[in-house]
């Protein structure tokens, strides 16, 4: 609290306003979540490097982000652009806070605000506009929205509004004309306890729950488009990511292992560093080719990924898994072949893109930018284990039947899980 | 311990070069334009460089421009005969059908402006139909490339016999066919003369550095008449005005000295491959017998013989396996080989085959078990044996899982 009273000699400063959406819905945890997403703020900053320290406080239901002592740095964009991205962050505001309650302060803050608004509406004219005489533009509409937290002040909100926008208008005059219904500027006038902020603009970030507040979930990430968006909607919701990654060397390239260690270090930027254990599944797939019946060996495989991921994720303390599996999308997720996969594991398996169409994934990869590197070619001979004729409606005894051909398979699974080699993903 | 094979992909430096390479970016850095002594040193070694190269080919050093790469003399190449969108319509272009992307390319390029492009077939052995080429000469005919050495399976073409039939369509009024050789795989590892040998009348010839263990990014564009090329780049005025931009002097020197040292013993040098490539071959067809296929003319040639195979080239192909499988399951044991081409394998994952093992004959699944073996002088025939050992385990575990695919 003492840093939130900085410089009383300092009447106005610019400031970010972080409003959290959901976490201000939580009950007795939100003091919990509040302090989580603070944090998650604080080191979204720390990633811009900047000289100016920042303070990062809870302040009656909002998060508030100044400079330290000073007023905020000059790459606000770029701070924006870094909270927007923290899960749990619903939108923010860059604003101005007037330490001076007066409404004669107020209605002098605004019109400094709303004139530095005209300047960059008209330099944003059609130039045929621009070019003629500044008193005969047409002027810019604006409405005040009045907002009062304390509700010991003298003026109702309407009152605050009404008051500030006629002294507005006595200062900017003609250049600029109130229209409450489809206003250039909505300027919001919030006063408060201590302080007033001013702001209009609110840039949207991704909403969802504080990383770190909801378990760890293991995500089987392989190269494509699906899996780094269903460990990204998952730790929207909260959870921290680890990740396995399963390749069948020589009959995928090493290039294709770079690629998913740089699509984890996408990931990574909105979810921390994480480790990812990679696995060479070869071993498995040699076996079930000798020992069981071709068209199940995608499904076999599958399970084989779901049996040895599972164990990793147990290894590791996590709650539950994650994949990108998409109903129908391939003979592998249709319903028959998901149940047979989802009997594989006891540890709950989250498919968080199963309902969802391919273009709506496709999509959401471009909109967090994983869609570019999944699509990257790269040599890629898996095909060389597809059946020619997958089962797309297998039972799981079949399945059952099929596996207790192959030979030491607990042996098989437990050297499999040995063998995984752990890297440590960071953000790129 | 490491086993290089793909020597037609890129060659490792000699350490000599490569210290010549260091000592021009550290020392004698001047930029070749300069008017001081610095710039006259640099100057001065680019001379020498270009002297060396002209050398190998018995030419003179005025015919020698030196380019970014083999791709980039291909492409001058085209564009010296193309220079002016009125020379293109309803012109001929010959190219043989084992060409690399870096003429096929520019062939398309100027199809698309109205040129015509016939390719000319190849036999099993790879070496280009004679009769068809006959066939398709008339006075349209404005340009022929053709590959000296193929990249992919190593059949050397007969140079001089293309040169003869084509006599007759050359320095008359209105019969200005221009004869250009891609010489990237065969230069200072295979006799080239433009003199007294077989490549007398060639008129355009590529060149490149890092195949003859030189450094990266410097190739050459030989030209019997250099004053018929006509610049892509244009600026300064480096490289008599056919390719300006401040020469790459550390690479050019690189190329130069690297040409001197491969040329000098050229015949040993290729005896050396020769005899690792005879080595490793025989072992191949003894032990996979019907299972394989040697792409590549059986016998090889120190000398350059036409319809006989570089020494430094092997092509073979493991129907029903998939190359790029085997070459990631050797890179494992140290072992470097390459598919089809390396400039291929990037359009192999697409589904499509390389259109030079099409050319020859080869069926898809062929085609897709192709593995490119390629020898330098550095390579032992106690190698061989090392490679044949994982080589053989390597199709094995392939057939294991993938046999009934």
């Amino acid at each position: 609290m003492s840093d939130l009273i900085v410089n009383e000699a300092i009447k106005i400063r610019r400031i970010l306003i972080v409003r959290y959406g959901e976490v201000a819905l939580k009950g007795m945890n939100k003091p919990y979540f509040e302090r989580i997403l603070r944090d998650r703020i604080r080191n979204a900053l720390k990633k811009l490097d900047s000289e100016h320290k920042t303070i990062v406080e809870t302040d009656a239901g909002l998060i508030v982000v100044r400079g330290e002592g000073e007023i905020l740095p000059a790459d606000e964009k770029a701070m924006i652009a870094q909270i927007t991205r923290v899960f749990g962050v619903a939108t923010v505001s860059p604003a101005i806070c007037l330490y001076d309650r007066e409404i004669a302060a107020i209605s002098d803050a605004a019109t400094g605000y709303l004139r530095d608004r005209l300047n960059e509406w008209r330099a944003a004219l059609p130039k045929a506009l621009a070019e003629v005489p500044a008193e005969k533009q047409p002027p810019m509409t604006f409405k005040i929205a009045g907002k009062r937290s304390d509700k010991t002040y003298p003026l109702e909100s309407m009152n605050i509004a009404a008051q500030v926008g006629s002294d507005i208008l006595d200062v900017l005059g003609p250049a600029v004309k109130v229209d409450v219904h489809d206003p250039d500027v909505i300027l919001t006038v919030h006063l408060r306890q201590r302080e007033v902020f001013l702001f209009d603009e609110k840039v949207a970030g991704f909403g969802g729950l504080p990383l770190g507040t909801n378990g760890k979930g293991m995500v089987l990430l392989s190269g494509g488009i699906d899996s780094p968006v269903a460990a990204w909607l998952m730790a929207k919701r909260g959870m921290t990511i680890e990740a396995v990654h399963f390749h069948s060397y020589p009959y995928t390239s090493g290039r294709a292992r770079e690629k998913v260690e740089e699509l984890a270090g996408i990931l990574a930027g909105y979810c921390g560093s994480f480790d990812m254990h990679v696995i060479n599944l070869l071993p498995a797939q040699e076996q079930i080719a000798a020992h069981c019946a071709e068209e199940l060996m995608t499904i076999l495989v599958r399970r084989f990924m779901v049996v040895v991921a599972e164990r990793v994720a147990n290894l590791t303390k996590c709650d539950m898994m994650i994949t990108g599996e998409n109903l129908g999308q391939v003979a592998s997720q249709t319903a028959e072949a998901l149940v047979c996969t989802d009997a594989a594991a006891k540890m709950p398996v989250m498919r968080p893109l199963i309902a969802l169409d391919k273009t709506d994934i496709i999509e959401k990869a471009k909109e967090i930018g994983t869609f570019e590197k999944s699509i990257e070619p790269y040599e890629d001979c898996c095909t060389v284990f597809l059946p020619k004729h997958p089962a797309t409606r297998p039972h799981i005894d079949q399945i059952l039947e099929a596996e207790a051909n192959i030979p030491d398979l607990e042996a098989l699974i437990e050297s499999l899980v040995a063998s995984r080699e752990t890297v440590r993903i960071r953000p790129l | 311990m490491q086993i290089y094979l793909d020597n037609s992909a890129t060659t490792k430096v000699n350490k000599e070069v490569a210290a010549s390479v260091y000592r021009m970016m550290t020392e004698d850095y001047g930029n070749p334009s300069s008017l001081h002594t610095l710039g006259q040193d640099a100057e001065r070694t680019v001379r020498q460089a270009r002297h060396q190269i002209a050398f190998v080919l018995g030419a003179r050093a005025g015919q020698i421009v030196f380019t970014g790469s083999g791709s980039e003399a291909d492409n001058l190449a085209f564009a010296s005969v193309f220079h002016s969108p009125a020379r293109i319509p309803g012109r001929k272009i010959l190219i043989s059908a084992l060409e690399h992307p870096a003429v096929r390319e520019p062939a398309a390029y100027y199809e698309s402006l109205g040129a015509e492009v016939v390719r000319i077939p190849v036999h099993e052995s790879g070496t280009i139909d004679l009769d068809f080429l006959r066939g398709a000469l008339d006075e349209t005919v404005a340009m022929i490339s053709v590959m000296h050495v193929s990249n992919e399976i190593g059949t050397i073409q007969p140079i001089r016999e293309i040169v003869k039939i084509i006599a007759g369509l050359k320095n008359e009024p209105g019969k200005d066919v221009r004869f250009h050789v891609d010489a990237i795989q065969s230069f200072s590892k295979l006799p080239i003369d433009v003199v007294t040998g077989d490549f007398f009348g060639v008129d355009m010839i590529s060149l490149s550095s890092h195949k003859i263990h030189g450094p990266k990014g410097v190739g050459a564009l030989y030209a019997a008449k250099p004053e018929k090329l006509h610049p892509m780049i244009r600026g300064g005025g480096q490289e008599f005005g056919v390719r300006s931009g401040t020469e790459n002097v550390p690479a050019i020197v690189g190329f130069g000295q690297a040409a001197r040292i491969e040329s000098a013993e050229q015949i040993a040098h290729a005896k050396q491959a020769a005899d690792c490539r005879k080595y490793l071959m025989d072992r191949i067809v003894n032990h996979f017998g019907n299972e394989c296929r040697i792409n590549s003319p059986s016998e090889s040639s120190l000398t350059g013989a036409p319809g006989l195979c570089s020494p430094y080239i092997l092509s073979v192909s493991f129907p029903g396996t998939r190359g790029e499988v085997i070459v990631h399951d050797l890179e494992r044991n140290g072992i470097f080989v390459s598919t089809g081409s390396a400039c291929s394998s990037i359009s192999r994952s697409n589904g499509s085959i390389s259109p030079t093992l099409a050319a020859i004959g080869l069926s898809a699944a062929e085609a897709q078990g192709t593995l490119r073996f390629s020898f330098s002088r550095h390579n032992q025939i106690g190698e061989m044996d090392c490679v044949l050992e994982h080589l053989i385990g390597a199709v094995g575990r392939f057939n294991l899982v993938g046999t009934r695919r």
